[in-house]
């Protein structure tokens, strides 16, 4: 959506020495920001850095929008032949991805280093 | 806590409806810490959900009057939102979880999954959603 309140800047993105990229949003991943979510995954991917881990610590609250962008990446992240992974969710991050069965398809991962152990 | 305390917040649907929603909620939690975490959880999920209904779809590009009430009683929270917007054409009871790769559609299935109670009302030309998490005390 135009015109948005928090349009958003990119969310803080690092890579690994394995080349496993980390983006970590911060704060409400909702309708305001999911969209600018999706494109920076989506364009992360399309870089080339196909093995994505989204960092969740930092994020108070994350709705069906936010889920909609997590899904987005990783869509791209398979038909390049990566993964995106999640780290670190909150208690409510948790209860939403239960709720809606996304966590059937995102997996929770403890650390960007052993996040894709097992695909070497 | 002996009777119950509600708050308003009186606005128009925009940019930063989203960020007044959740100021409120923040405020309201700050009168009441006997409200417990998960219930805030539950409520501030709810409620993201159905604002986000509301700023796509009552108005479209337009803004409209919104207002919010949030009751704290002592077994529930309740929030109800009434907007001058177009009427939502929703059916909750033939709301459902979509496909766990679908970009979009999870919002009211999320909502009534995570709230003890969700209810949408068209009024004259208002309409109204009740969105009541419980149990407490």
């Amino acid at each position: 959506m135009r015109g948005r309140g928090r349009e958003p800047a990119e969310f803080p993105t690092r890579i690994t020495g394995d080349g496993v990229v980390v983006v970590a949003p911060r704060g409400r991943l909702d309708l305001p920001v999911a969209a600018g979510l999706s494109k920076q995954l989506i364009g992360l991917v399309d870089a080339g850095h196909t093995r994505v881990v989204v960092d969740l610590s930092a994020v108070e609250l994350i709705d069906s929008s936010g889920l909609g962008s997590l899904v987005a990446g990783f869509e791209a992240a398979r038909d390049n032949g990566g993964d995106l992974k999640i780290m670190s969710p909150t208690e409510q991050a948790t209860l939403v991805m239960e709720l809606t069965n996304v966590n059937r398809v995102l997996r929770t991962v403890t650390s960007p280093e052993t996040a894709f152990d097992d695909q070497k | 806590m002996t009777a119950p305390q509600r708050r308003v917040l009186e606005t128009v649907t925009g940019p930063d409806l989203l960020d007044k929603i959740h100021r409120a909620l923040d405020r309201c939690w700050a009168q009441h810490r006997d409200v417990p975490a998960s219930i805030r959880m539950t409520v501030a999920t709810g409620v993201a959900e159905i604002a986000a209904n509301i700023v796509q779809y009552a108005g479209g590009r337009r803004p409209v009057p919104i207002r919010m009430d949030i009751e704290v009683m002592q077994h529930q929270v309740k929030v109800v939102f009434t907007d001058d917007g177009e009427p939502a054409a929703v059916d909750l009871e033939a709301v459902s979880t979509p496909d766990a790769l679908a970009k979009r559609g999870r919002g009211l299935a999320l909502a009534t999954a995570v709230l003890d109670e969700l209810s949408y009302l068209r009024r004259e030309n208002h309409n109204q959603w009740t969105l009541i998490s419980r149990t407490f005390g």
